[in-house]
């Protein structure tokens, strides 16, 4: 006996799975911690790397830029400036509110995740799940009604070409009445 | 040259008015000499806008600083490519090229349909030629490159020093070759919107034009990604700038239509959300120019800036608005043909691909316009940079990926339970397989895991693929493999050539993952004769070496690059003072692919940062960027399958019905 197709409320069950599962993984990487350089002097540290990769270079050429990536001169003087805060004993986040109160919060490579700002966060989320779901009932009312096999007595004098030629007839008139009117 | 570039421009906008009006009222009163005539002038705009543009790099190869744009993009001492280049590096230039290449596909679009589509082309004729007339008028009273510099200029400002790169000889003509390319297809629209012709004749006519307009998007975000890396010494090469989002916007929109325009094709479905579709991606295309050229956003390639935003956005609206009406006003005749078999089928895969393209495109427009309106809302300005994108991006990418390997295997109209079974069972092992290899190897980055074992399963059902159809045809025609696979891709090049496309597109995730998520970085400040390490390799800085030219004073540092104890390469990273605009630049160097022979494996990228002016010695960055070659490979494969997938199909029956004919001539003559 053949198997049923999957219904669609298992299908989209299963896609939304995937893409939550996918999320999950996704929103869960950490990047791996390079070796230390033996041999020069080292310039940053990880304390300093959680400041510089999320504070943006202000130089004003280096949009977009985190002074973590950002080549210019400016930034390398904010990156020994970090450090040099760190070294002396400030947090990370001691730092970072530092150059929040200086510049204001368009320094910070990411919105923060309070207040207004948790609309910008929240809305390609909402917007990828409400999509899928329309889509999904969408394509329940696309699917063509299937007709089970025992339905369709055996000495029927409809065949399957006839079915589709039904639909032409109909297809043509519906056309023909669009035509004249 | 100068007065020469100007005439035409202004009597290319001539043509082009005149152009519009005789479409249009050729079209109403069936007036085919009026219809021919505004087609004669559209080609005439496109000679004209050709000399017109000869003109202006005539003008930049000669020096002739009595041009004010000359004068700002150029020196004497510039290359002569990049004197060429001049001309997209500044505002006006770059909306002359603009206007120069829609020109150019208008000459293409009306003499290839000269005998073609006459019931549309009034349509095409009039909506190609009112873009075109939008950016004559800009050229002419708001931005013109031939305006004159009043005063004696004995020598220009220069080209931005980032834009002296070979890559920007090409990258952003190819951007542009795509971004107006997109024009076509949304010209077709409108006039088959206008026509009430909204079968498949309009799909199919501009499936090549899309596939272009796709491919040059593509390769010109692969080039700028490519200058990038090279070329701002950071190590990455996609930072989501505002700009580089402006160029993926139209690419995604255009990817979900060229799928999508497939289930049209085979179905009747879908007129409606390929209309959407194709209206979206000329609208992103023009939103991007806007964003480039405007300054409303800030951007690290917002190289030309000036007060045309106003014109942009009032052409935006005037787009989206009429574009819509006319939408709105067809809808009853927009209803699909037919309807779906089953929900689980190939059409469903699709669907579900697009869906997935048009939320990534709309959370990078969502990034890209939320500083704006976080400014306009609550008055306090935010950043969003690549942290943000990442997030949301790379799980709807993974999802992407994963349905890129569905769309292929799952069958048209109705997949059965065995169908799914037979098909991605050994697609799922072999991803599968890939995740527990990895895990034992020590891998433990679940992205990174997700992305590599999508990969090996999406490039599996891409095997399946071919290798039945080799089969398949070894069954049938007792050919060998190869002999199989090549007649199989002949046979059917738009389905195979895909499929490469495919194959291209993996390749590129699975470089992002590599160089993304196992990316190393080393900072330290050296002094000849020491070392540093990363990952296997050895890095030591030899010497030093200075030289100058006409226009850049270059200091350069000499690295080797040892592994194992054995040298495998010397570096060279620099850095260029410019004179004339006193920028630097940092000038990375690379261990990587380009190496003969080819390093594959990863890339050791070097960056001079400065001299220590405290310790005497030189900072460098070195970064070990694993598997980021497999990005540019994949787009040398995605140029392949493209150029595959256009290729004419050379049918069965054409060949017999063909062969008659030809023997009918032999015998007449």
């Amino acid at each position: 006996m053949p198997r049923p197709d999957p219904r669609p409320g298992d299908v989209i069950v299963l896609l939304l799975s995937i893409a939550a599962s996918i999320s999950l993984v996704a929103a869960r990487q950490e990047a791996p911690h390079p070796p230390p350089a033996p041999g020069g002097v080292a310039e940053g540290s990880e304390a300093v790397k959680r400041v510089t990769t999320r504070v943006l270079c202000m130089c004003g050429t280096c949009v977009n830029q985190t002074l973590h990536e950002c080549t210019c001169g400016m930034a390398a003087q904010e990156r020994d400036h970090v450090a040099e805060q760190i070294a002396a004993g400030k947090s990370p986040d001691a730092v970072i509110e530092a150059y929040v109160t200086e510049f204001g919060v368009q320094i910070l490579a990411t919105p923060e995740k309070t207040g207004f700002n948790l609309v910008g966060w929240l809305v390609p989320f909402v917007v990828s799940i409400v999509l899928l779901i329309v889509l999904t009932y969408t394509l329940r009312g696309w699917v063509r009604p299937e007709v089970p096999d025992s339905m369709v007595p055996l000495s029927s004098t409809t065949s399957p070409g006839d079915a589709v030629e039904r639909r032409y007839r109909e297809r043509l008139e519906r056309e023909l009445e669009e035509f004249k009117g | 040259m100068g007065d020469l570039g100007n005439f035409c421009l202004l009597l290319a906008l001539v043509c082009a008015v005149w152009s519009i009006l005789t479409s249009w009222l050729g079209r109403q009163n069936s007036l085919s000499d009026l219809v021919r005539s505004g087609e004669r002038a559209a080609q005439a705009a496109g000679i004209l806008l050709t000399i017109s543009t000869l003109a202006l790099i005539k003008s930049f190869l000669d020096d002739d600083f009595s041009l004010l744009y000359v004068a700002q993009n150029s020196t004497r001492s510039q290359p002569a490519a990049y004197k060429v280049a001049a001309l997209w590096g500044g505002q006006a230039g770059s909306l002359l090229l603009w206007a120069w290449i829609l020109s150019g596909y208008g000459f293409l679009v009306v003499t290839q349909n000269r005998r073609r589509h006459r019931d549309l082309m009034p349509g095409v004729t009039a909506t190609l030629m009112s873009i075109l007339t939008f950016f004559l008028v800009l050229l002419a009273f708001v931005a013109n490159p031939f305006e004159a510099n009043n005063g004696p200029v004995v020598e220009g400002a220069g080209l931005n020093p980032l834009l002296q790169n070979p890559l920007m000889v090409s990258h952003p003509p190819t951007l542009y070759l795509g971004y107006v390319g997109v024009a076509v297809p949304f010209a077709f629209a409108i006039a088959a919107l206008l026509t009430g012709r909204l079968g498949n004749e309009w799909i199919v006519t501009i499936r090549r034009w899309s596939l272009f307009a796709w491919f040059c998007l593509g390769i010109g975000i692969l080039q700028g990604g490519y200058w990038a890396y090279v070329e701002l010494g950071w190590g990455g090469y996609w930072a989501w700038d505002p700009v580089e989002n402006a160029s993926l916007m139209p690419w995604l929109a255009m990817s979900a239509f060229i799928h999508s325009a497939m289930i049209q094709e085979k179905k009747g479905m879908l007129k409606v959300w390929n209309m959407i579709l194709v209206l979206i991606a000329f609208g992103l295309s023009i939103f991007g120019t806007f964003i480039t050229r405007s300054g409303v956003i800030a951007s690290v390639h917002s190289f030309a800036r000036s007060g045309i935003g106003p014109w942009f956005s009032g052409f935006l609206f005037v787009i989206v608005t009429v574009a819509l009406s006319l939408l709105v006003w067809r809808l009853p005749k927009l209803k699909a043909e037919n309807r779906l078999d089953s929900f689980i089928s190939r059409e469903s895969a699709f669907l579900f691909n697009n869906v997935i393209f048009v939320a990534i495109c709309f959370t990078v427009f969502w990034g890209t316009v939320y500083p704006i309106l976080t400014e306009a809302f609550s008055g306090s300005k935010v950043s969003v940079g690549p942290p943000w994108f990442n997030q949301w991006i790379v799980p709807i990418s993974l999802f992407l990926l994963f349905l890129t390997g569905v769309g292929p295997l799952i069958a048209w109209r109705r997949a059965s339970a065995k169908n799914l079974r037979v098909n991605f069972t050994r697609p799922i092992i072999a991803g599968a397989v890939t995740v527990v290899f990895l895990i034992a190897m020590g891998m433990r980055q679940p992205f990174a895991l997700a992305a590599f074992g999508l990969c090996v399963f999406v490039l599996a059902t891409i095997f399946v693929e071919f290798y039945r159809g080799a089969r398949a045809r070894q069954a049938v025609s007792k050919e060998s493999f190869p002999v199989g696979i090549s007649t199989l891709v002949g046979r059917n090049k738009r389905r195979y050539g895909g499929y490469i496309v495919h194959v291209g597109m993996v390749l590129i995730f699975a470089g992002v993952a590599g160089s993304a998520g196992f990316q190393q970085e080393v900072s330290a400040t050296l002094k000849r004769g020491q070392s540093m390490s990363i990952g296997p390799y050895e890095i030591t800085f030899t010497d030093t070496a200075s030289s100058s030219d006409a226009h850049k004073d270059v200091l350069s540092a000499i690295l080797t690059v040892a592994r194992d104890g054995k040298q495998v390469a010397t570096l060279k990273p620099e850095k260029w003072f410019f004179r004339a605009s006193q920028q630097p630049t940092t000038e990375t160097a690379i261990y990587g692919m380009w190496q003969w022979p080819p390093h594959l494996s990863d890339d050791v990228y070097t960056v001079l940062v400065d001299q220590n002016a405290k310790t005497g010695g030189y900072t460098f960055k070195v970064y070990l960027n694993p598997l980021i070659s497999l990005i540019w490979i994949g787009g040398f494969v995605l140029i392949i399958g493209t150029h595959i997938a256009v290729l004419p199909e050379w049918s069965r029956e054409k060949v017999f019905t063909a062969a008659p004919a030809r023997e009918a001539r032999h015998a007449a003559t």
